[in-house]
């Protein structure tokens, strides 16, 4: 019975050691040359569109940012660096492919507590001659024409952006939410 | 009544026959009681009242002797009973011998008293005698028995039976036959009264072949033949079972051939107990046998189990304690927020955004159609856009155009009137003339009464370099009163193209061998200069070297009806690097 005692509390330790021991120590040669992708988390974080933003960068640049408010469902805080380490990608309207043509990047870095609620901004930056005495008040229609076009040409045939954190391999959907807007000048007929 | 009968009524149980003519009713004595007669002579006690015993001595007694001392071992008790009697009466052996006390004293009286209420309770007997038990008697118990069960066995039981009934006829006694009832009753009425069976040699190889039989029925037994053989070979064997023993195999086994049974029934039930029921009891000192090693093994093996059982247990939450304090630190961790998280996207509602931490002055969830919003609470919006310049001023626009007719149809109006360059407050100078082709394109565009016709000309090559080729499509936007129907316009001249720049292929993109197609969207003033212009689509670099070149274009300005008037153009690049 002492045996007994002995071997159930031997197991325990072991177990315990194997826990959290071994992910401590580097992983072997072997390993490294053949690692073993993971699968990509994309239930741990969700997110909902917020809203666009056309910013001014210069005189003949725009940068235009998407908001997006992630929810964090899990009880542990994340980080998002702004990145190699975190890839935003293009999700296409057409047929849902991914696509990196667009160099659009996270805007900050953020972080994410647990179970809490962050917003994030992704941003793409267009050559775009920035309109020149816009008045204090209303922008004017024409104007108006001319950032929703903006708009519209760079998310028009996207469904959305992806975010990939390649450190903690989380994939989260930002969906678009700009259905209203439509694609380019061209859709009336000037294409 | 003769001596002998006498003597048979005297050995009969306690109960006392309504016929008994005796001033105190005799106990037969059960157990082994010596009494010393004088100096040279002994003997055992057979039966005892308070006025006087009967006994079995070993030499012969002569009437002369009375009276007689007595010194009588009562069983049970370290000082012997001084008693003095008289001869009343000698057997033909003259060994047997009825005595009367004389000068009985009261203790005396008390003690003889106390001994057969002993005698009549053999329960009290047992209990006392516990304390006496003794391995050895077993072993002499089982080579007397088994030398009684030889002698029976060559006896039979016929002869058996019909010696008792000759004995039963000689003493005018009726046989004293085995109470099969008792034998079959409950376990509660064998205890009051341990039944004496004898039994014969094959019930007892039975029994001892570990087979617990109950006593044959058939086998009476008389007392004259119970007095035989309690003299032959007193050890009377009685296997009793105790109260909680109900369960088990009754082995109520009693009688003077039972012994060989001992060690087998002994072993089988670990409760049943046997103890000497006669006078052999003192040769045999009142053994109760206890089956100590099968008791103690079984013992001993319940106690494993116990013990097993309790380790068994306590390892086991052990066991558990340990995996539930890992899966909680691995939920500590985060190691299973993969399973967690799906876990709580089911269980957990998200709650509504609060309006109060979002950046700037954008809408709430404006439009949430991705995953996330179904969960939203917040009514659905119109999408806005938010601008923001250099010095940080900021506007909000309707995303669509759908949403606020008021707003997108004054864009539309300020645009027709050629007012590109800023808020449309400003609208040029309208042309006076309408284009002499009159596409279908633009009076499809002019469905709607009040818009804008956006007249779209046919796609026109530019220029064609061995990388680069460009061909634009010209749009003109014409005022909606200059697009009645049934008119024809008359008076559009379309400025030309005078001043072309081709976009220089960017050294990176001819490294990293780019190829594609670049679309960009051209404002021409009505000064005939590139106002403004954005790419629709293309890779980056290649789009950017084509607008570096648009930038330096210049057109003759468009005339409307003699007006010059702002026009757009979709202008497409096509760069191809040389194989």
């Amino acid at each position: 019975m002492k045996n007994l005692l002995i071997f159930v509390m031997f197991a325990g330790v072991l177990a315990i050691v194997i826990l959290f021991g071994l992910p401590r120590f580097p992983r072997q040669e072997n390993a490294v040359q053949r690692p073993q992708p993971s699968p990509w988390n994309s239930g741990a974080i969700q997110s909902t569109f917020a809203g666009a933003q056309v910013q001014e960068a210069d005189g003949t640049h725009a940068t235009l940012m998407f908001f997006f408010d992630l929810d964090n469902n899990t009880d542990a805080d994340y980080r998002f660096a702004k990145g190699a380490a975190t890839v935003v990608m293009t999700r296409l309207k057409s047929n849902g492919s991914l696509s990196s043509e667009e160099p659009i990047e996270l805007n900050n870095s953020v972080f994410l507590p647990a179970r809490n609620r962050t917003r994030i901004a992704v941003q793409v930056t267009r050559p775009f001659n920035w309109p020149t005495g816009l008045p204090a008040g209303q922008i004017g229609p024409v104007n108006q024409v001319k950032f929703r076009q903006l708009v519209a040409d760079e998310v028009g045939n996207l469904s959305g952006f992806v975010m990939f954190d390649t450190a903690t391999h989380f994939q989260i959907e930002l969906p678009g939410g700009w259905q209203e807007l439509q694609p380019s000048a061209s859709a009336a007929g000037l294409n | 009544m003769t001596d002998e009968a006498e003597q048979n009524s005297e050995s009969r149980p306690i109960s006392v026959p309504a016929n008994d003519r005796r001033a105190h009713p005799r106990q037969r004595i059960r157990s082994l009681a010596y009494v010393h007669l004088g100096e040279s002579n002994g003997g055992i006690v057979l039966n005892i009242s308070e006025s006087g015993l009967a006994l079995q001595a070993a030499e012969a007694l002569d009437a002369g002797e009375s009276p007689l001392a007595m010194r009588i071992e009562i069983p049970r008790s370290r000082k012997p009973l001084e008693v003095s009697g008289e001869i009343v009466w000698v057997g033909e052996s003259r060994k047997e011998a009825g005595l009367r006390f004389v000068d009985l004293k009261e203790g005396a009286l008390k003690r003889i008293r106390a001994w057969m209420a002993r005698e009549e309770s053999p329960g009290t007997a047992h209990e006392e005698s516990e304390e006496e038990v003794e391995q050895p008697v077993a072993r002499d118990v089982e080579v007397r028995a088994e030398s009684i069960a030889t002698e029976e066995a060559l006896a039979g039981r016929e002869h058996h039976a019909a010696e008792t009934e000759e004995l039963a006829a000689q003493n005018d006694e009726e046989p004293v036959e085995f109470d099969e009832e008792s034998a079959d009753g409950p376990a509660e009425a064998l205890e009051e009264e341990p039944l004496e069976v004898t039994e014969d040699a094959a019930v007892a190889m039975e029994a001892s072949s570990g087979v617990a039989e109950e006593p044959s029925a058939a086998a009476p037994v008389t007392r004259k033949e119970e007095d035989r053989a309690r003299m032959i070979a007193p050890p009377v064997l009685t296997f009793e079972k105790q109260p909680h023993a109900a369960n088990l195999p009754q082995t109520l086994i009693s009688g003077t051939h039972g012994a060989p049974a001992l060690a087998v029934a002994a072993a089988q039930a670990t409760s049943a107990r046997y103890s000497t029921g006669d006078a052999a009891s003192s040769l045999f000192p009142r053994a109760r046998v206890s089956a100590a090693p099968a008791a103690a093994d079984d013992g001993w093996k319940s106690f494993r189990v116990q013990l097993r059982s309790g380790w068994f247990l306590a390892a086991l939450v052990l066991l558990l304690a340990t995996i539930s304090f890992i899966a909680g630190m691995a939920v500590r961790r985060g190691a299973l927020n993969r399973v967690m998280g799906d876990v709580d996207d089911a269980a957990q509602p998200k709650s509504a955004p609060a309006s109060g931490n979002l950046p700037g002055n954008l809408p709430a969830s404006p439009n949430g159609n991705g995953p996330g919003a179904a969960a939203s609470t917040a009514p659905a919006k119109p999408l806005q856009i938010e601008i923001v310049d250099l010095e940080n001023r900021r506007w909000t626009i309707p995303a669509a155009t759908g949403s606020n007719h008021d707003d997108a149809s004054t864009t539309r109006q300020t645009q027709a009137n050629g007012a590109m360059s800023s808020d449309g407050s400003a609208p040029a100078a309208s042309a006076s003339k309408l284009p002499s082709q009159d596409s279908a394109q633009g009076a499809a565009a002019a469905a709607k009464p009040g818009a804008p016709l956006m007249l779209s000309l046919p796609e026109t090559p530019i220029s064609a370099s061995g990388s680069v080729a460009i061909r634009a499509t010209g749009i003109v936007p014409m005022p909606a009163g200059e697009t009645q129907p049934g008119q024809r316009a008359r008076n559009l001249q379309i400025g030309e193209l005078i001043n072309l720049v081709e976009p220089v292929y960017p050294p990176d993109a001819r490294q990293a061998r780019l190829e594609g197609t670049v679309k960009l969207h051209i404002v021409v003033g009505t000064n005939g200069e590139v106002e403004s212009f954005h790419p629709v689509s293309g890779p980056d670099s290649l789009a950017h070297a084509a607008m570096i070149a648009v930038r330096e274009w210049r057109y003759r300005p468009t005339l409307l009806n003699g007006k010059a008037v702002q026009t757009q153009e979709d202008v497409t690049f096509v760069f191809r690097l040389p194989n």
